[in-house]
């Protein structure tokens, strides 16, 4: 990592890269300090996130309900499926100018696009992981006289809670991607706005830091859904033995 | 399903029962969309949202058959540019996955590069990449390579480090070579993997394609789409995002019929689907 800013340091300095398209490493970092310490990214950044957590969290309380039906009951799964595998394929970014032709630039449309592009992989893998649950479990269960609501929240829910998480880890890079796309196409604000108006005014260097100041908060984001994960769910970590 | 198909087939004709299964089959399919489709033209005669922004399906029909004939360039680009980034971009996932599996070396060098990029969101390399590119062909191709190359890189990485040992001691003992054992053994084995990896990076590239389109382009359906609905013409916008879902419902129905083509042998062993 440190090598290969070097190189790129070495490079621009020596003018075999253009530094004014890609500015040297320093100066990115140059940029990235005064830019957070001004708060302007910093803020942008904050909203960015705020959107997308926002739209995810919609999208679990929708999508975890929703998947465990649809897994769970046939006869109801049979007809809401094919509705979820006819809306699925819809590119995301179809819904941003609807979006904001009916509710304006305001944080709103943003999280409900985020919501719906964030909800499928959710959906699909609440709705596989209850599927795939190991019949004999329930039979266990029942044999020693689980209540309905003690084999839902401690038979059930655990033996797909793996499956869901790795929907909810899927949507959460999603909705990340989805929040930047909103900020791009339909805002006044937000790190995709901040991006492409750096880019709009030739600020190269601002369009660096942005990504990098994005590429950080996103690693971090990653690591404490892990990490939640981890906490929550220790016993699928422990038997498969790694993460 | 299976159970069902067998208690009919005990009841009647086997061939009678296949035509009542395909009804069947029909009737579940279409419902859930068919009421979907209802309740928006409620919603949009009755009013519960503004009509000239949301018009009724049944208005709707007619300009989508209009507008086919004015967009047809544009579908064209978008599938065009779509298509190229996705090529590219599945190339180099593949290449990035071989490379850092084989090469202990390699994997020190770019791995924490890769780790860091991996979560960035990929859409925001667009403005990146139009600083690089320009606003031409090879601006697209890069923002929809890079955005395809990371789903095809985790799931190959992932699957090539995940061979069974026993298949590469097999392909070793009959006296294949490293690269044999590779493009033979590992490769083929984590093809059904790598092919889920391809299906997000489908889906991606014309998720990008649309974006960038949106954002810098000239031509295109995303370009169109914001054309129409910031110029206040709805139900064009409406026809045109028909064919974009289109679009993104059709490459995925034809990946997802290659990919059983492909690796019919991997769905036929496997007891779902």
């Amino acid at each position: 990592m440190l090598g290969l800013a070097l190189l790129m340091e070495l490079l621009t300095r020596r003018g075999v890269i253009n530094p004014i398209t890609l500015p040297p490493p320093s100066r990115i970092l140059d940029t990235l300090v005064a830019e957070v310490s001004e708060g302007d990214l910093t803020l942008d950044l904050y909203l960015t996130i705020q959107r997308a957590l926002l739209g995810l969290l919609l999208a679990i309380g929708v999508g975890v309900p929703l998947g465990a039906i649809v897994g769970r009951f046939r006869k109801i799964g049979q007809y809401v499926n094919p509705v979820v595998e006819l809306l699925r394929p819809i590119p995301t970014p179809v819904y941003l100018p609807l979006a904001a032709v009916l509710a304006g630039y305001g944080a709103t449309p943003k999280v409900v696009v985020i919501f719906i592009g964030a909800s499928f992989p959710v959906i699909l893998m609440t709705m596989q992981g209850v599927e795939a649950i190991d019949p004999s479990l329930e039979r266990s269960a029942r044999s020693l006289g689980y209540s309905r609501p003690a084999m839902v929240f401690r038979v059930l829910a655990p033996a797909a809670a793996p499956s869901i998480a790795a929907g909810i880890r899927t949507s959460l890079s999603l909705s990340l991607l989805i929040s930047t796309v909103c900020d791009m196409v339909i805002s006044f604000n937000g790190l995709g706005h901040y991006l492409v108006v750096a880019q709009l005014r030739i600020q190269f260097p601002k369009v660096a830091a942005g990504l990098v100041a994005l590429a950080i908060a996103a690693f971090f984001l990653n690591v404490i859904a892990e990490r939640l994960q981890r906490r929550i769910m220790p016993w699928h970590f422990g038997r498969t033995g790694q993460g | 399903m299976k159970t069902r198909q067998k208690r009919d087939g005990n009841r009647s004709s086997a061939l009678r029962s296949r035509t009542v299964g395909l009804a069947l089959e029909t009737q579940r399919i279409l419902t859930g969309p068919i009421l979907l489709l209802a309740l928006w033209e409620l919603a949009s005669r009755q009013e519960w949202v503004y009509r000239p922004f949301v018009p009724p399906p049944t208005e709707l029909a007619s300009i989508v058959v209009d507008v086919a004939s004015d967009i047809t360039s544009d579908i064209l680009d978008t599938s065009i540019r779509a298509f190229i980034g996705f090529a590219i971009g599945t190339g180099l996932g593949l290449i990035a996955a071989i490379l850092t599996s084989q090469s202990m070396s390699i994997r020190r060098t770019i791995g924490p590069v890769i780790e860091f990029l991996r979560p960035l969101p990929s859409t925001a390399i667009i403005p990146l990449a139009v600083i690089q590119l320009g606003y031409g062909a090879r601006m697209y191709a890069f923002a929809i390579a890079y955005s395809v190359a990371w789903p095809v890189y985790i799931a190959a990485y992932e699957a090539l480090n995940s061979t069974s040992p026993n298949l590469i001691r097999v392909g070793r003992s009959v006296g294949m070579s490293r690269l044999t054992v590779l493009i033979r053994v590992k490769l083929r084995s984590a093809g059904p993997a790598i092919a889920a990896g391809m299906r997000v990076g489908l889906a991606f590239a014309i998720i990008v394609a649309i974006v960038s389109e949106m954002l810098f382009g000239q031509s295109g359906l995303g370009f169109q789409m914001t054309r129409y609905a910031f110029g206040g013409r709805m139900p064009e916008f409406f026809a045109i995002a028909v064919y974009a879902s289109l679009m993104g419902v059709s490459a995925n129905y034809a990946f997802v019929r290659l990919n059983r083509l492909v690796h019919g042998w991997y769905y036929g062993f496997s007891a779902k689907n």
